[in-house]
């Protein structure tokens, strides 16, 4: 009976984890304007445009 | 009726500070360029209608840096309903400039003179009535740090956009530009929207080629409107941008004599000037700066008194990891007679490794502390200017430097960071880099190595600073003799701020951050490795039969170990603990604080670990000190966590640079280790001559030809010097 306490509480915590992992890969946090720590993918500036704006500019 | 309100100025002025205190956000603020490089929203306090938008420091709307355009782009194109204009009150001269430009984009704008509080405490006034008059808008004085005026100020802005008060243009110029202004303006009517004729007038009589571009002009009025400007420039003696820019410095200077009183003479130093003198010296910075990294490793991960850090770890790994949480686990599973396998799963594998990592808590929190208070003071800034002093030797950049600063919380922020440099071979170069920094994930391994093989020695953590700082200047230096590298280094203009006394609540929130990402990062993907790493050590073959092992030498985890492990027999890693460090490195690919806590369950396999401390002497004996060093400086140099590995990916947009990129930091990092293993093993005794010590050799002689050969020159030097032999 222990086995399975103990199973059911491993089994529900390591559920939670991959829920959360999953859930913060599919929505990483807002771009916060901060690059110098953003850790995601969720940049909305085109950095490339930028950059080619600055060149053609010069 | 919805109200935006943005706030521009120059960078460092306060932007930031103040958004966070009008809108209770809490962006982060810095003390280098590049922290803020996208606009935020936020709502005012207290309002539904109002938005606050932060922008990037900008010092001019003539922008040559990529947090500039950010700026420019948005108050041209979407034209907020007024601009609160943060100025520095200690440097009121060259943040007028800016001010000036502001004007003339006739939105309604309000001047905040911040560090209102510095510039009384130097003893100056600034008379904002006067400054008022002479700029036609409203002036306040604020504190954004102390909250001393944000509320007013905010109030103003709101009331002048609602009313559209928009302040008459400034007599800036003289009659002759006057007149060419006005006539510009005439052939411009059917092009630009009225309300912003001047700053399009301005920006056509400085031939700014967007400009030109976006009002399309027939090729009659851009030869009437070129007539006038070389009338301009023949009558004044100077190019046209050139008038412009001195007519608006003089129009400032006029400004300042009249409203701000300075107690110190012009060329009085502040206490930052002369702190500056000594820390940016040209012969006394980098040894400061080293002096400096050393005091910060000494109390986060040292082995003195004033080791805060390691005694906090010591007590996490002897006492709350070692014995509390342990503890707590057995008497539960006991009392719920849970088998051996579930215990063993328990014990061994969750709270063994996750508690192996989570024992270094303390000395990031510490070492994330420290270099919080480092940033908020002033010094960071310092550092990239001390560094782009030295990079520049070696054809980098200042510019390229902060995003390894900031690669000593995470590589992935610092990877991104990268964006803001403009040029395509730095920006390549420094991504390829920027993982050879030590990540705070990375400290974990640092203080296990420094703590069980070298008596807690402070050198060592420093030593792998300095050796990742060498890395990347090696790197710099070997790579820009190549054609995809070569050219000269960007410039790197950056305003140095005051000191000041470190924010509690900037230093403390930064801190938490990167160290609640860690402590996260444990209960999520390390939680789940543990798990995996504890059942493939715990299983394996024996006999042909498959089953729990005694010994994890013959597990799963042993076999595959074992398979990969000779490819690093040359770094000395043999012996029973080959497969050991082998498959630690591999699991750092997930995260580098894995390395730790597969040590964790490997070691704490053995029924006598019950304490931290056991795991350590089993490590000490598994491994010598230069094996020992050798295995830190390869996980320290080689490939990155696969986050870092993906932000290396979206940043170079492209498979074969993330590539180049993953396999030459591996590259770097195993023959660092290997010449380090061989020759210096050699030169100490540890090691035997033997043919890897030849290949060790080799290899250095090699290193040592790619940083002396001559590189790839640029087309435009090899044109000039056939200039000049043709000339002769």
């Amino acid at each position: 009976m222990g086995d399975v306490i103990v199973l059911i509480v491993l089994v529900l915590i390591i559920g939670l984890v991959i829920r959360s992992m999953y859930r913060q890969r599919k929505n990483p946090k807002e771009c916060t304007g901060d690059c110098t720590t953003c850790g995601t993918s969720s940049c909305k500036v085109d950095w490339d445009l930028i950059r080619k704006d600055i060149r053609e500019q010069k | 009726m919805e109200i935006k309100i943005a706030l521009a100025g120059n960078p460092n002025s306060g932007k930031t500070t103040l958004f966070n205190n009008l809108t209770g956000s809490r962006q982060r603020v810095g003390n280098w360029p590049g922290v803020t490089v996208e606009k935020k929203e936020g709502s005012l306090k207290g309002t539904n209608d109002v938005t606050i938008q932060d922008l990037p420091g900008i010092y001019s709307l003539s922008p040559y840096s990529l947090e500039e355009v950010v700026s420019r782009n948005y108050l041209v194109n979407e034209k907020p309903d007024a601009i609160l204009n943060i100025v520095d009150g200690t440097n009121i001269e060259r943040n007028l400039y800016l001010t000036t430009q502001l004007l003339e984009l006739q939105i309604p704008v309000v001047v905040a003179v911040n560090m209102i509080d510095l510039v009384e405490r130097n003893g100056d006034m600034i008379d904002l009535n006067r400054l008022a008059q002479e700029l036609g808008c409203p002036v306040m004085a604020i504190s954004a740090l102390k909250g001393k005026g944000t509320k007013e100020v905010a109030a103003k802005a709101v009331e002048v956009a609602k009313k559209h008060q928009v302040a008459l243009i400034p007599d800036i110029y003289d009659k002759t530009v006057v007149s060419a202004l006005s006539k510009i303006q005439s052939e411009l009517q059917t092009h630009i929207d009225d309300s912003m004729a001047r700053w399009y007038s301005v920006k056509v009589f400085e031939r700014d080629e967007r400009i030109d571009e976006f009002l399309k002009l027939t090729d009659d009025k851009k030869s009437k409107i070129e007539l006038l400007i070389k009338k301009v420039e023949e009558a004044l003696d100077d190019d046209a941008e050139s008038i412009i820019t001195s007519q608006r410095y003089d129009y400032i200077g006029t400004i300042v004599q009249h409203a701000v009183k300075k107690k110190g003479s012009k060329h009085e130093l502040s206490v930052s000037d002369k702190i500056d003198k000594i820390v940016t010296n040209r012969i006394l910075a980098l040894p400061i700066f080293i002096l400096v990294m050393y005091v910060v490793y000494t109390i986060a991960m040292g082995g003195t008194s004033i080791s805060i850090g390691t005694i906090g770890t010591d007590w996490a790994n002897d006492v709350l990891f070692g014995d509390i949480v342990p503890n707590f686990f057995d008497g539960i599973l006991t009392s719920l007679h849970v088998n051996g396998v579930l215990y063993g799963l328990i014990m061994d594998g969750i709270v063994g490794g996750v508690g192996a990592v989570l024992g270094f808590v303390p000395q990031i929190l510490v070492l994330f502390l420290l270099l919080s208070i480092m940033e908020d003071v002033g010094y960071m800034s310092r550092v990239a200017f001390i560094m782009d002093r030295i990079f520049r030797r070696f054809g980098l950049s200042g510019k390229s430097f902060i995003p390894m600063l900031v690669a000593t919380g995470c590589g992935v922020p610092g990877i991104m960071a990268s964006r803001t440099i403009e040029q395509d071979r730095d920006r390549k170069m420094t991504i390829m880099t920027t993982g050879f920094i030590p990540c705070g994930a990375k400290m974990p391994i640092i203080g296990l190595f420094a703590g069980a093989v070298f008596g807690g020695s402070s050198l060592v953590a420093t030593s792998a600073f300095v050796i990742g700082i060498a890395a990347v200047i090696i790197s710099g230096i070997i790579l820009k003799k190549f054609k995809s590298f070569a050219g000269e280094p960007a410039p790197f203009v950056m305003e140095l701020p005051a000191y000041h006394l470190p924010s509690a609540g900037n230093v403390l929130r930064a801190t938490w951050e990167r160290g609640w990402s860690f402590i996260k990062r444990a209960g999520t993907v390390i939680l789940l490795s543990s798990i995996i790493l504890w059942f493939l050590q715990g299983f394996g073959f024996t006999n042909g039969q498959f089953g729990m092992v005694e010994d994890n030498n013959t597990s799963l985890l042993a076999d595959i170990g074992n398979a990969i492990a000779l490819i690093f027999a040359p770094l000395g890693w043999v012996g029973d603990m080959a497969w050991k460090a082998t498959v630690a490195t591999f699991t750092g690919l997930i995260a580098k604080e894995e390395v730790v806590n597969t040590f964790g369950v490997l070691y704490n396999f053995s029924e006598v670990s019950e304490e931290g401390n056991e795991i350590w002497t089993l490590i000490a004996q598994d491994f010598t000190p230069i094996a020992a060093y050798s295995f830190m400086i390869f996980n320290l140099l080689c490939a990155p966590c696969f986050a870092a590995m993906g932000a290396i990916r979206r940043e170079m947009n492209n498979t074969k640079w993330t590539l180049a990129a993953i396999g030459y930091m591996c590259l770097f990092a195993y023959v660092s280790a290997l010449i380090v293993y061989q020759l210096v093993g050699l030169a100490i005794g540890e090691v035997a001559f033997n043919f890897w010590t030849i290949v060790a050799l080799a290899l250095l002689i090699g290193v040592i030809y790619l940083l002396f050969r001559p590189g790839y020159k640029p087309k435009s030097e090899a044109l000039d010097l056939k200039g000049m032999q043709t000339a002769k």
